[in-house]
């Protein structure tokens, strides 16, 4: 210590944990890689890693070398079965995530997920209602769609509501929230009271799955999760002054109330892309943030594109666990509320104890 | 003038909480702001920080009106130290003390030399240096009102506001970053506004005081001037004997029970 100025010491340190912060999410990068080739592998019919990543680069550079003498089957099953899903799955988890460190940081509460705002109820709702009335034969996107635009409005319902006195305060979203919610939980054990034998389809919706998945599902989501992820880093720093209280983050030169609604709104609209396509999937956008707080630390800098890595790996091994190592599906939806909240009980555990009030 | 205001007014919910408040406030100057719980001092603050628009009336800073200043310049004129705060992610002492250097790093930079410096600076100042790497959700309510106030001491504003900032901590530590506050004002000439609870706190740092009640300015002046008997039992409708004391070298309160 002796000798060093304190300018110096304080810049050593901050390089380390930026190095840090580099390494954790090269190596979250380097698995979800891996992780992504072994999955694909997997499942009834089993491929050798090495095939996928050939058929992989097949469909990059287009050279037919790369498939001679593999199994004809082969390239399709990776892109037209297993790729779209497996995608789509590591995006969702990606997104939920990084939605989840939006909404705890601006609401203040660690406990807060994607679904806080009644975004879930209100996807459940409008897919409910779709299924209801037959409108999936229509068209395979309109129970998708109703189930965006359920969210959508629920959102815009919910920021109505809390913005009556002087603005949305974070307790006043939380509890709107709630109130939304339980409506239209009510609203949706009535659609299922009245569904007769669509019952079973809303239920399954519900429970959230992966099974065919298109490309299609993929574009989207991956426009919805790269569109957010610039949004949310933009305002990363902001998220971080909004930890000290808005009366502090607006001295230290943040417009709150704007980056509050700008924030929500897209983190929903996130949420509500991610929903719609994969139905409800719990845990994972309050989970996540948690458990990689504690790798990287509260900043959003950092905190933000690590969850949306861990997301994805986490949501992409349950996928792999339901679709190819159990005996039977089970929903996602359930597996990952089997798995992630007893394990949530043990890290919220561990956390207080360790918490010096 | 630093600040101008005219004719402010402030209501919520049908309540006047700042009525027709004008007043000029003068650069290099510590001012004590002192009345009853509900007077409206912490409204006055979130007004002059421009966290709430007044109503009525207008707020000028430095000749030009407060609106008309981007959030961010602001941030480079005045700092608060808040009186209610919470901060609900672990977040390290240091790292929280350099978010009062956030309004000059661009957005995706990185903090210079000259930022660690100024933080370390104020560190060692605030007596928080010994937990920089400590987690703020881990401190006591007075040693996170320290790090809260470092940190407005890094942002380094020719304005510091204090609501109340000194209402958690011991009294060694009270004295110690009133005096940073109040060397500020001599050396370099900023301007502090703090709210007081303890009028005799007010009265030892501040060359004026601002009386407030029911949302007016009760009384306004240097302090020797407006600091009496009256002045006290109009405000906070309580029986007291002003005198000078020599110990501390500055005008005392003593209240009748």
């Amino acid at each position: 210590m002796t000798g060093t100025p304190p300018s110096d010491i304080a810049g050593r340190f901050s390089r380390r944990l930026r190095e840090a912060a580099a390494i954790q999410l090269f190596v979250l990068a380097a698995l979800l890689l891996v992780l992504l080739v072994v999955s694909t592998g997997m499942g009834f019919i089993q491929i050798p890693a090495a095939a996928v990543v050939k058929i992989i680069l097949n469909r990059i550079t287009g050279d037919p070398q790369l498939l001679s003498g593999m199994n004809e089957i082969f390239p399709v099953v990776v892109t037209d079965v297993r790729l779209p899903r497996i995608l789509t799955a590591a995006l969702v988890g990606g997104g939920l995530a990084m939605c989840g460190v939006t909404f705890q940081g601006i609401l203040l509460n660690p406990l807060a997920d994607p679904y806080t705002l009644g975004v879930s109820a209100g996807a459940a709702f409008g897919a409910a209602l779709a299924i209801l009335m037959n409108m999936g034969a229509l068209s395979a996107h309109s129970v998708p769609l109703f189930a965006f635009i359920g969210a959508l409005a629920t959102l815009a319902a919910v920021v109505y509501l809390s913005s009556a006195g002087g603005g949305p305060s974070s307790s006043n979203l939380i509890l709107s929230g709630i109130i939304v919610a339980a409506i239209l939980s009510a609203g949706i054990s009535f659609l299922k009271y009245v569904a007769d034998e669509q019952v079973a389809v809303i239920i399954f919706w519900l429970m959230g799955s992966f099974a065919s998945k298109t490309w299609g599902d993929v574009a989207l989501i991956l426009a919805a999760v790269t569109g957010g992820l610039a949004v949310f880093l933009y305002f990363a720093r902001e998220l971080n002054l909004m930890a000290l209280g808005s009366q502090m983050a607006s001295s230290l030169g943040v417009d709150t109330r704007r980056v509050t609604l700008l924030l929500l709104a897209t983190a929903s609209l996130v949420a509500a892309v991610c929903v719609s396509v994969s139905g409800i999937i719990g845990f994972v956008g309050l989970l996540v943030p948690h458990i990689m707080r504690l790798a990287t630390g509260p900043d959003n800098r950092r905190l933000i594109p690590a969850s949306l890595l861990a997301g994805a790996l986490l949501l992409l091994c349950a996928d792999t666990l339901t679709r190819a190592v159990l005996p039977t599906e089970i929903p996602i939806g359930v597996l990952t509320a089997l798995i992630g909240g007893p394990f949530f009980c043990w890290v919220f555990r561990r956390q207080s104890a360790g918490r010096a009030w | 003038m630093i600040f101008e205001l005219q004719g402010v007014g402030f209501s919520f919910d049908g309540k006047k909480i700042i009525d027709g408040v004008s007043l000029t406030l003068a650069p290099g100057r510590f001012y004590g702001v002192v009345g009853p719980n509900g007077c409206g001092k912490t409204t006055m603050v979130d007004l002059l920080c421009r966290f709430r628009a007044p109503q009525q009336g207008r707020i000028d800073y430095n000749g030009k009106s407060l609106s008309s200043f981007s959030k961010r310049q602001l941030a480079r004129e005045i700092s608060l130290v808040p009186q209610n705060f919470y901060i609900n992610f672990p977040f390290r002492v240091r790292d929280v003390v350099m978010m009062g250097r956030y309004p000059y790093i661009p957005r995706f930079g990185r903090p210079s030399g000259r930022d660690a410096g100024i933080v370390a600076d104020v560190m060692e100042a605030a007596d928080v240096a010994g937990m920089a790497e400590r987690l703020v959700t881990e401190l006591s309510g007075g040693e996170r009102q320290r790090v809260v106030f470092a940190r407005a001491l890094a942002q380094d504003t020719p304005v510091l506001i204090l609501d109340e900032a000194t209402s958690n901590l011991d009294v060694g530590h009270a004295i110690r970053l009133l005096g940073i506050a109040a060397r500020r004002v001599r050396r370099e000439s900023k301007t502090v506004l703090a709210v007081f609870q303890d009028i005799n706190q007010a009265a030892a740092y501040c060359d004026h005081l601002l009386f407030m009640s029911q949302g007016k300015i009760a009384a306004h002046g240097v302090t020797r001037d407006v600091l009496n008997p009256g002045t006290v039992r109009a405000v906070f409708g309580v029986d007291a004997r002003v005198y000078h004391d020599d110990y501390s070298n500055a005008l005392h309160v003593v209240y009748k029970r």
